[in-house]
């Protein structure tokens, strides 16, 4: 079987890291991109050092992959920023940050990846929303805003694209251990797993088994999806 | 690159499109590419611009978007017909080679 091109963005740690790297070992190629150098050596990977919300940064790297010759079958737009902020307190640079790095970089790389899957009839875009949209999170007005508004956008894309091969869906995971909620205090990330169907931090693992059910070509009639781990 | 090669970068894709899609359709400079009279649909002329560009790009190490707001913004679209596109491609390209708008 041909290896699978995927592209991960926010590649150089956390979730993105994580999946590039299983990925890579099962064989798939793989083009990853973050504000940071990369983060990975493997021969199957690339690297893309930008910002996922300058154009022409990511136009740049959609057109170096298609040059690279070997279509496009998933988009993974993992790259995301949060803040914690009462509603009354979020300043408008941080509002600003959370819309350009959560929506319309989501946006920006799926339009770029779109027209490529386009040509072939046959992709796979995969958005990460949250948990804390299900559960209209105190503290979170903006990054609720930005992360529902990316869900919203996944199911109008879903609808655009569902004549082309290309199926738009989203996992929306719970907390999980990584830097996003570094700064979020253990109490509040509690609260938040007390309502949880199933009381446990997420896993890596768990984000993956949602993208492999997406990534599956089985999965070819399964689009404008939201999937939250550890139920809403 | 001369206006003959955008030409014909153009009217090739157009040409695979219609072969493609089954459409009886010779595409002439004046052919409509979307609203009334058009034989294609949303998603055909989405295609065709996306190839347009990427072609473009292609072969000129650009990062031309040409769906931009500016491009929406006209009154009179600049992807009505191929020659409206062309004119608008050509002047996309060279500010894009100059890096000032055209």
């Amino acid at each position: 079987m041909k290896p699978r091109v995927i592209l991960v963005t926010g590649a150089s740690r956390g979730i993105g890291r994580f999946l590039c790297e299983t990925l890579l070992d099962r064989g798939d190629r793989v083009y990853g991109c973050s504000r940071s150098p990369a983060a990975i050596e493997h021969p199957a990977y690339t690297h893309f050092e930008l910002d996922v919300g300058d154009e022409r940064a990511v136009v740049r790297m959609f057109n170096a992959v298609r040059k690279a010759g070997e279509p496009l079958y998933a988009l993974i737009n993992n790259a995301g920023a949060a803040a914690m902020n009462h509603a009354l307190l979020t300043p408008s640079d941080t509002v600003a940050r959370l819309l350009q790095v959560n929506v319309q970089a989501t946006i920006l790389c799926s339009r770029e990846a779109a027209k490529q899957m386009a040509k072939r009839r046959l992709g796979r875009i995969i958005n990460f929303s949250t948990i804390a949209t299900a559960y209209d999170l105190e503290g979170e007005a903006a990054y609720v805003a930005a992360k529902s508004a990316v869900a919203a956008y996944s199911r109008v894309l879903a609808r655009e694209l569902g004549q082309r091969g290309i199926t738009v869906n989203v996992v929306a995971p719970n907390p999980i251990k990584t830097a996003l909620i570094a700064g979020v205090p253990e109490a509040k990330i509690q609260a938040i797993i007390e309502r949880q169907a199933i009381k446990r931090y997420g896993r890596f693992e768990d984000v993956l088994a949602v993208i492999d059910f997406f990534l599956d070509p089985k999965s070819e009639f399964v689009t404008g999806q939201t999937i939250y781990l550890g139920g809403p | 690159m001369s206006d003959a090669t955008l030409r014909s970068m153009l009217f090739e894709i157009l040409g695979e499109y219609a072969a493609d899609a089954d459409l009886d359709l010779q595409f002439t400079d004046d052919t409509p590419l979307f609203g009334d009279g058009s034989a294609l649909d949303s998603i055909g002329l989405v295609t065709i611009l996306s190839e347009f560009e990427a072609v473009i790009n292609d072969a000129h190490d650009t990062e031309l978007v040409l769906t931009d707001d500016r491009a929406m913004a006209m009154k009179r679209s600049p992807f009505r017909t191929p020659a409206r596109l062309l004119e608008f491609a050509e002047a996309r390209l060279a500010e894009a080679q100059t890096g000032s708008p055209a």
